[in-house]
């Protein structure tokens, strides 16, 4: 226990499914190789085509006659099977897990994909359905607890489920409140399951926005123009350090909580004083300061505003001493809701290796920005390490995490 | 984690027989502004939510905590339909509408908060999970005041609706935003309530009966336990039933407490009881219990 009386936080696995990789080794070999940034695929003109294509173009393969539900659930059974394996391995008894899973937009894709052979058939004024061969639940795309209840059947995990809607913070919170839920003692141990599956609402509404870059991520940089969306699950076990074994090399690391905080001020774009004041409240409820803080994994978007904001708010925090920086979306795409899990894995995996990836794409310093992110990898520096997540709605979060033994 | 108090309450909430109202009017007569741009699921939030605060000055860490069963599926429904039958995409604010928490954003901006604000979801118990993490928060003093809603609206057509919430065509269904005010002062409150406990099974319910059950005076089952054929054997108390009077929706719960804090009198204790189901089919239960101040 900590100081407050709070049991210590740890993470006893991890399992990951995204463009970079089935797990989370295979994703940061990628890393380690060095990745160009995702980008809108080019036409045999040499143009870039649609931006709505680039999703699909960074997607985990689908198997041939795969459904579009089998496919999710094969994404999110292969990040929670990885997850939860250490411990089953040992024979330790998980049924009483809780699930916090964050989605944006849950499994609408798979509803998409079942609607559109219902239109196919001529049923025209047939309701968007779920497909239930595979989930047994009809209509089931709106209901937003539908995933973790499919967890919970799947592996045998019958603890409490929560699921976090606030767009791209979704499973950032999620990976607070088991934080939290576990220090206060409330629950011992939390599979937190990130999840997003591509679908053309989120795409669509994202490019009437003027959100989809045209051509490539460059996070931070002069000439960045938006996100290249992706899809993923990420999946983490989280637990009680007194009680289990770490997952190899996460050793001495201890998730600390933090903050989120509502930011009012647009529903778009998160605020440079909202995202500071997240940032001061979760070094403060942590009992941090800016100078323990080793490195950063900066939510990163690469659209004009918000990378400008964010970039500032870390200056305001940090001023001279700000540590270096680094985003993987444009590695990764914008997993959206479920960017939480997928970011923190790959950053760890790529900090068990002892180093930090650089920032992929990004080029030129935005003098408006004044700052940039790393553009090529750096040894591990040690200290705690800072996450920043945030999303429409004005969904800001900021994660902590103290790493004992390294300095 | 210790009790927290409800210091006001707030709702909109009806049965659903044909298209439903209008809410622009109610919202406006409310707030005394005309709320644009924003769809039927983030009014229904907003009437609940201004209907509790009334001109209340909440603290600036005042935090919102919204749970639902289908949040806004309505409008998503509508939008995938629209882009997949009609080729109609989005427009810009009505991609923003259903991009989860848009409806609490929509509130904190109106009341002027800028904590914590959540939105959480499953299908039966997201008041109660809800309510837990607001208590959470509450005890490590992360928020002074809570601001807990319970909304779901009543997507058209109904048949459709019943269909995907697996209801039969004969169920009665209604929709709501009920809204409490919590906190941890006693002082002044109106009601107590005690952290929702969770049990594995029916023979810890009945133990938890047992023990508790002669300082009950009033008791509801939630629509799943509504539904077994023994769901409310061995309640104490006299039942308060607000189902019928509800009709169904997930977060139907927060009318059942809106109808005990309106009836109760001082030290009543209310007991509800919801089912939800684990992966083996095995029924688990969640208790909420709240006193009258």
């Amino acid at each position: 226990m900590n100081a407050h009386g709070q049991h210590a936080v740890m993470i006893a696995g991890t399992g990951l499914s995204c463009a970079l990789g089935d797990t989370p080794a295979d994703a940061v070999d990628q890393l380690a190789d060095g990745v160009d940034p995702v980008q809108v695929p080019m036409g045999t003109d040499g143009e870039h085509q649609c931006p709505l294509m680039a999703w699909r173009q960074h997607c985990p393969g689908q198997a041939d006659g795969e459904s579009e539900s089998e496919r999710l659930n094969r994404m999110i059974d292969n990040a929670v099977a990885q997850a939860i394996a250490p411990l089953r391995d040992q024979g330790i008894d998980l049924s009483d897990t809780a699930i916090l899973v964050g989605s944006t937009s849950k499994d609408i894709g798979v509803t998409e994909a079942a609607y559109r052979a219902d239109l196919a058939a001529g049923r025209l004024d047939a309701p968007p359905r779920y497909d239930s061969r595979h989930a047994g639940v009809l209509l089931s795309q709106l209901g937003y607890g539908t995933l973790a209840s499919r967890i919970a059947n799947r592996f045998r995990l019958d603890g409490l489920h929560w699921t976090f809607n606030t767009a791209c913070a979704s499973s950032a919170n999620a990976m607070l409140y088991a934080t939290r839920l576990i220090q206060a003692g409330v629950i011992r141990r939390a599979l937190v399951v990130g999840i997003e599956f591509g679908n053309l609402l989120s795409l669509e509404g994202f490019s009437s926005l003027m959100l989809i870059s045209p051509t490539t991520m460059r996070p931070f940089d002069r000439d960045r123009d938006g996100v290249v969306l992706g899809e993923g699950t990420g999946a983490m076990l989280l637990g009680r350090a007194d009680e289990l074994d770490p997952a190899p090399g996460y050793e001495g690391m201890r998730l600390l909580g933090g903050s989120t905080r509502g930011d009012s001020s647009s529903v778009t774009t998160s605020s440079q004083p909202g995202i500071r004041a997240v940032m001061c409240e979760a070094l403060a409820n942590a009992g941090l300061a800016p100078g323990d803080i080793g490195a950063i994994k900066v939510h990163g978007t690469s659209t004009p505003a918000n990378d400008l904001v964010e970039g500032r708010a870390l200056r305001e925090v940090f001023g001279a001493g700000l540590p270096p920086f680094t985003t993987l979306k444009s590695a990764v795409g914008h997993t959206l809701g479920a960017c939480g899990p997928i970011e923190t894995i790959l950053f760890f995996e790529s900090l068990r290796r002892g180093w930090i990836p650089a920032t992929s794409g990004f080029r030129k310093l935005d003098e408006d920005i004044g700052i940039a992110p790393l553009d090529r990898d750096l040894a591990d520096p040690g200290g705690a390490i800072m996450l920043n997540f945030f999303g429409f709605g004005g969904s800001n979060t900021t994660l902590l995490v103290s790493r004992e033994g390294v300095r | 984690m210790r009790p927290v108090y409800v210091h006001a309450s707030g709702s909109y909430g009806t049965r659903v027989t044909e298209a439903p109202a209008d809410l622009k009017a109610a919202l406006r007569e409310q707030t005394g502004h005309h709320i644009r741009r924003t769809n039927r699921f983030i009014d229904l939030a907003l009437l609940g939510g201004h209907r509790c605060v009334q001109d209340r000055d909440l603290p600036s860490s005042t935090g919102i905590y919204l749970a639902t069963g289908q949040g806004d599926a309505a409008s998503s429904a509508e939008m995938v339909r629209r882009s997949h039958r009609d080729g109609i995409t989005p427009m810009p604010f009505e991609f923003i509408n259903v991009s989860s928490n848009a409806a609490g954003f929509t509130l904190a901006q109106s009341l002027g908060l800028d904590h914590v604000n959540l939105m959480i979801s499953r299908r039966r118990w997201s008041f109660e999970m809800s309510l837990q993490l607001a208590m959470l928060d509450l005890a490590a003093s992360q928020c002074e005041m809570v601001l807990l809603g319970a909304v779901d609206e009543c997507a058209m057509p109904l048949a459709w609706h019943r269909e995907r919430l697996g209801l039969a065509v004969e169920t009665a269904v209604g929709e709501g935003s009920h809204w409490f005010l919590l906190s941890r002062e006693p002082a002044h409150a109106l009601a107590e309530i005690h952290p929702p406990v969770f049990l594995k099974d029916r023979a810890a319910l009945e133990r938890l009966l047992a023990e508790h059950g002669k300082s009950v005076s009033h008791s509801s089952t939630g629509w799943n336990l509504a539904q077994e054929a023994d769901g409310d054997n061995d309640l104490p108390g006299q039942q308060l039933d607000y189902l019928e009077q509800a009709g169904y929706y997930d977060t139907n719960v927060g009318a059942g407490l809106d109808r005990f804090l309106e009836l109760a009198a001082p030290g009543d204790r209310w007991l509800h009881v919801e089912a939800e189901y684990g992966s083996g089919e095995q029924a688990q239960y969640a208790v909420l219990e709240v006193v009258r101040a």
